[in-house]
């Protein structure tokens, strides 16, 4: 599985929020950081990808092949953009979300399979207490957890979260993205997720890629690429490892 | 401690019995409209008349006035209703209808034209001009709407605000046409803004029949695509909804609907704007439910409210558009409170 973004360009009007972004492959199996400040446009380089938005020029590439030839069905059977979260009040029960989602997008099911498949992912991100519950009556960290469900029930090739962390308590951010990890690396699936929070990059993610005035200006393994210098360079921050003058320092957090 | 997807399963059943309820209640309140009159027949008389007639007089009013009357609450208030759900949908605005969106003032232009200067957009002469002219405003309104939707960098938020210079406008419009009316045609007029099933007949009940069967058997189709747009256009599109054609079809049914139930009793409000918000707190917003919830709200409250025009003053026959909304406005507060006890 691989993923390949080249030249891509895009505007809102005059406003050139990918200026000729380009990357080299992106692999499957392992969890990719997308980091970048406010603004530079990592919401838009997803619905770039997911076809929400059309681009001015460039091309994307799923395994060798061109996603611009591919209807809209098509495209998104393959690749699923969960959105940043959102405020809207719907009355719609957790688990009929989750249907809607798989109806929507599998729509050959049997009722007993969907019902099941609903069942695996709410148990998955561990949410089956508020399967009832409607969606308006949620937190905002409850809603982002349906929402990533409504991603990872439709098994896409590529999935690409929009800081689907933002909402979430510490334990749901270490618990959901080690999670994602085992789950990624099982399906193979390409999942590129734009996240903020550096120490979570330099724990879960094997690889990242970082944007900057529309071009991608960092790309490979964390261990190496995530440094002071590219802290300075995206954020005007410096890292240091152990600076942490409040007590204690979230890298090493473990989960009971 | 239940499964899972037994409490769904439970829960979709108490929604199926809610649906069930309120087709009984629809049952009971149609009725009710056919044993209502000036002419004293009631209940009993009504429903033996209904299955063998002896009484010709009776076979006559029953038939002939009562019948199409009854049949005509129950099909545009689930026309109405039906807009309203589907608009408040696609345009994301619990107060979005085909009332405050101007389509209703556009027909009630369009009819104040031929009242007042007899004058049509096509020749048609004589009963139908109102109803063609009215029609055919409605859906002049609607593609303005649309054509306005469609311009660059205007999103459907922008749709409400259009809608309701619509409505300004021709409500001036109509009020230009009102004061220099005649007093005979400024009469005709304002019965006919005030809403009317009066002029039913069979020949409209299955005009609106058909009308209101195909945009459901439509709708009904893309019931699952309609319910993700409350998720917003990026997650619709994301789930592989082509929001923009969704859009423009349900936004033309609407207007549909609305100018063909517009043309035929004039405009009557509300409906369009409650019978949804009923329909969303019992039962929800997935489209399974909540279209068909909505249609029944709407044909209960508007065939309540035609008995009620007949209650209300002994003999007289009000104007339904008068005690739609005072029948409506307890029932949707009675359930408001109800629910918020809970
Ligand atoms: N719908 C829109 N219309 C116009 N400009 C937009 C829109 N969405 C985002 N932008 C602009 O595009 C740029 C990138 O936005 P976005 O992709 O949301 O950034 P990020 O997700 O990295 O915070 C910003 O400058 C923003 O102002
Ligand atoms: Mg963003």
């Amino acid at each position: 599985m691989s993923l390949r973004l080249s030249e891509l360009h895009f505007y809102y009007g005059d406003n050139k929020v990918l200026d000729g972004f380009d990357c080299e492959a992106i692999k499957g199996g392992l969890l990719t950081a997308l980091i970048g400040a406010n603004g530079t446009g990592k919401s838009s380089l997803f619905r770039v990808i997911a076809g929400i938005s059309k681009v001015k020029k460039g091309y994307i590439h799923l395994n060798g092949q061109d996603l611009s030839l591919l209807t809209l069905g098509q495209r998104v059977a393959s690749v699923c953009y969960v959105p940043q979260l959102s405020e809207s009040q719907i009355r719609l029960s957790v688990f009929e979300a989750l249907m809607l989602a798989l109806s929507l997008n599998k729509s050959g099911l049997s009722q007993q399979i969907k019902e099941h498949k609903v069942e695996e992912v709410l148990c998955l991100l561990n949410i089956s207490s508020l399967a009832n519950q409607l969606l308006c009556h949620l937190s905002g960290g409850q809603k982002q957890l349906v929402a990533l469900g409504q991603g990872l029930i439709r098994d896409p090739k590529v999935l690409l979260l929009d800081e689907p962390t933002s909402a979430l308590d510490l334990e749901h951010q270490l618990r959901i993205l080690s999670l994602l990890s085992k789950y990624v690396r099982v399906n193979k699936m390409i999942c590129i997720i734009a996240i903020h929070d550096l120490n979570l990059v330099s724990r879960f993610f094997p690889q990242l890629i970082a944007l900057k005035q529309g071009k991608c200006i960092a790309q490979g393994v964390t261990k190496t690429t995530l440094n002071s210098a590219l802290s300075e360079q995206l954020f005007a921050v410096k890292l240091d490892k152990h600076n942490s003058d409040y007590g204690y320092d979230l890298l090493d957090a473990q989960l009971l | 401690m239940m499964l899972v997807n037994q409490v769904y399963r439970r829960q979709r059943l108490v929604k199926v019995l809610i649906l069930i309820t309120l087709a009984l209640l629809l049952l009971v309140s149609f009725l009710w409209d056919l044993a209502s009159g000036p002419s004293r027949y009631g209940l009993t008389e009504v429903v033996s008349c209904i299955v063998d007639c002896q009484d010709k007089k009776l076979d006559l009013i029953l038939w002939q006035i009562r019948m199409p009357v009854a049949l005509m609450a129950v099909l545009i208030g689930a026309m109405l209703a039906c807009a309203g759900s589907q608009m408040q949908t696609i345009l994301n605005n619990p107060l979005a209808d085909p009332f405050t969106l101007g389509i209703s003032a556009a027909a009630a232009f369009g009819a104040a034209l031929a009242f007042v200067l007899d004058w049509g957009l096509l020749p048609v002469a004589g009963l139908y001009l109102v109803s063609v002219n009215a029609f055919f405003f409605a859906m002049l309104s609607a593609l303005i709407l649309f054509a306005i939707s469609r311009m660059r960098g205007m999103g459907y938020q922008t749709l409400v605000l259009a809608g309701i210079a619509l409505m300004f406008t021709f409500n001036a419009l109509l009020a230009f046409l009102q004061y220099i009316a005649s007093e005979d045609a400024l009469q005709q007029l304002i019965f006919w803004t005030l809403g009317s099933l009066g002029r039913a007949s069979y020949e409209k009940v299955l005009i609106c029949a058909v009308v209101l069967s195909v945009t459901v058997a439509i709708l009904w189709r893309y019931r699952d695509q309609l319910t993700a747009l409350r998720f917003g256009d990026q997650q619709a599109i994301s789930m592989g909804v082509n929001v923009n054609r969704l859009r423009l079809m349900t936004l033309l049914l609407c207007a549909l609907l609305a100018s063909v139930a517009v043309a035929f009793v004039g405009t009557i409000g509300f409906i369009g704007l409650v019978a949804p918000h009923i329909a969303r707190l019992l039962l929800g917003e997935d489209q399974r439910f909540f279209l068909i919830g909505s249609m029944l709200t709407g044909a209960i409250l508007l065939s309540l409210a035609s008995v009620f025009s007949k209650l209300v003053i002994t003999g007289v026959l009000l104007p339904v558009g008068i005690t739609t909304s005072l029948t409506g406005i307890p029932c949707f507060f009675i359930l408001i409170f109800s629910i918020r006890q809970k």
